[in-house]
């Protein structure tokens, strides 16, 4: 299925003639005059040299010889020619590579091919169907399906409109995905994913740490600095991944006041973490112990692919941890301080006994689940990312006691 | 706690299409012009006593006709950088401090400005006294696809 997959996509590629070539052909090889062609498909212009050239059945370009091939129910070669030359006029410059021509015979004219194309549209409405195509490589028509299984309903379709099963190539391939990324929204929820709130007329983002359960309730630890205010609960709502109406996913519920006094600096406030947690809303999908598993220095995801916390740990020089976040997504580092206390710039809150590595990160990525891989995608987790430098607060200090959030489950199968 | 290896450059797809004032500093190659949608400037004493506290106030501003969306890096967004007059380092507001990682957006209306303050207590990154004579004060805010710095300013502690 693979080459099949891979045979289309590169006739397709063909077809939009972007291969350069180093051949030429003295008869066309004069560079033709800009054309203007704004509206129209590449079907619609092949569609108009077949009304000059009706014989015509499509042109392709082989990267292996270098020749230009352009299928003709009746080939000569100065058909071909006047077939190329016509194309190169009305296609903007360069579109045709300056190469040999090579008249091919063509079962099917582009004529028919593009009638039965548009009369065979209700094929893409079929459950599974991924793309219909004039394949000008195989002056053909081909269907890629997801599975072959879907044959059957493909040709009631092709029937019903009429057009000629042989005709008609069908293929199995791969569906078409947009590409997402951590900054899109994702149900259910996992670490590492963009969320959103208000305070003022500014909006934040900041990044999800862990779906968790917190005293019987279920939702997601993020920082107390993303919350409307840090210590204190003010029933923050958190949106993912922006703020919109439909977006909302939680609502804090937990987020500690700063202390001060003893071992808190004289005239500072204290946490041993930067947490709150946040309840999940009716309805909202959320998967406990999964963060979302991108690759290295990249926030694209598939919404799919995750890591699974399997236990927690406290953080120790020389270890290598990485972490998941929304703007430079997953960066490692090793780790270089642990239990030191921080002073928050432009701020009197100090965070007591964080760690500190040597992990990249960036505005937005605060909440980011900084965790080691264990083994495959088994991951331990080791606390929540807040300050610029790779500064995180250890899991440990997130769930002490009084002053910070309590126990939470975290891991993958409520285990931890 | 800020060097350009760490900030890189994420350019955010809406901020990407304003940009902005006088010029992106540091981070990835020599400064370029950009048009003048935001501008930073560094408002500060020309002279102080010696062990004066040095006020520094830096005003981001939208100068163009239509609402600026500026997507400010961290918490606080801003520093402030002292330097003798070679150019060599002598403070840095945020030496030393964490800078909370979270990422604001604002819209800056035609005209409007934010404001963003701290004091330098004449002292180096180590905390010792520094000699009178003469310094240069820079303002840096942080935005999602880099950093933009005000023009430097001089600045004498007089002896």
């Amino acid at each position: 299925m693979v080459l099949r997959v891979a045979s289309v996509a590169f006739a397709i590629a063909l077809s939009l003639f972007l291969i350069p070539f180093g051949s030429t052909f003295p008869a066309t090889g004069a560079p033709a005059p800009q054309a203007q062609v704004p509206d129209r498909t590449l079907d619609d212009v092949f569609a108009q040299i077949a009304e000059r050239f009706p014989g015509f059945g499509g042109v392709f370009a082989d990267p292996a010889t270098g020749i230009l091939h352009v299928y003709l129910v009746d080939p000569h070669p100065r058909t071909a020619a006047a077939v190329v030359a016509a194309l190169r006029q009305a296609l903007r410059p360069g579109s045709i590579p300056v190469a040999l021509i090579q008249p091919v015979r063509g079962l099917f004219t582009f004529r028919e091919l593009k009638a039965w194309h548009d009369r065979m549209q209700d094929v893409l409405a079929l459950d599974g169907v991924v793309f219909t195509d004039i394949d000008d490589a195989r002056n053909r028509l081909t269907v890629g399906v997801q599975d072959f299984a879907l044959v059957p309903a493909v040709e009631g379709e092709l029937a019903r409109a009429g057009v000629p099963r042989e005709a008609v190539e069908i293929i199995e391939t791969e569906p078409v995905r947009l590409e997402t990324s951590l900054r899109d929204q994702h149900r259910p929820l996992v670490g590492g994913l963009q969320i959103s709130f208000t305070s003022g007329r500014n909006v934040f983002l900041c990044t999800l740490n862990i779906v968790a359960v917190r005293s019987g309730a279920n939702g997601f630890v993020l920082n107390s600095h993303c919350t409307a205010k840090q210590g204190g609960v003010e029933s923050t709502v958190i949106y993912q991944e922006i703020v919109a109406s439909g977006k909302e996913v939680g609502v804090e519920i937990a987020d500690p006041q700063y202390f001060r006094g003893s071992p808190c600096p004289r005239g500072k406030r204290c946490r041993y973490s930067d947490s709150a947690f946040a309840q999940l809303n009716t309805g909202i999908g959320a998967t406990l112990g999964a963060v979302a598993k991108v690759t290295l220095n990249s926030t694209a995801w598939d919404g799919n692919a995750a890591f699974r916390i399997i236990g927690e740990a406290d953080p120790v020089v020389g270890v290598t941890v990485g972490k998941v976040g929304r703007t430079t997504g997953f960066t490692q580092g090793n780790v270089q301080r642990t239990c030191t206390n921080y002073g928050v710039l432009g701020t009197n809150i100090v965070q007591l006994c964080q760690a500190q590595a040597g992990y990249s990160s960036s505005g937005g990525d605060s909440g980011s689940p900084v965790f080691s891989i264990v083994s495959g995608d088994d991951v331990w987790l080791r606390g929540i990312h807040w300050g610029s430098g790779g500064v995180f607060s250890p899991i440990g200090g997130v769930q002490r006691s009084g002053t910070e959030l309590g126990p939470l489950t975290t891991c993958f199968d409520g285990s931890c | 706690m800020h060097d350009c290896a760490r900030r890189g450059i994420g350019v955010g797809p809406l901020l990407a299409a304003f940009l902005l004032s006088s010029y992106l500093a540091g981070c990835g190659g020599p400064a370029r012009p950009a048009p003048p949608a935001l501008v930073l400037q560094l408002v500060a004493p020309e002279r102080v006593r010696p062990g004066e506290k040095v006020v520094l106030r830096l005003i981001l501003k939208n100068v163009s006709p239509n609402p600026v969306e500026a997507r400010l890096d961290g918490r606080p967004t801003h520093d402030f950088i002292v330097r003798r007059p070679d150019g060599t380092e002598v403070w840095r507001w945020s030496h030393g401090q964490a800078v909370q990682d979270i990422l604001q957006i604002r819209v800056l209306r035609p005209a409007e400005e934010l404001a963003f303050e701290g004091v330098w207590p004449q002292r180096d990154n180590n905390g010792r006294p520094v000699a009178p004579g003469m310094y240069r004060l820079q303002g840096i805010v942080r935005l999602e696809q880099g950093r933009l710095a005000s023009a430097e300013q001089n600045l004498t502690i007089l002896p």
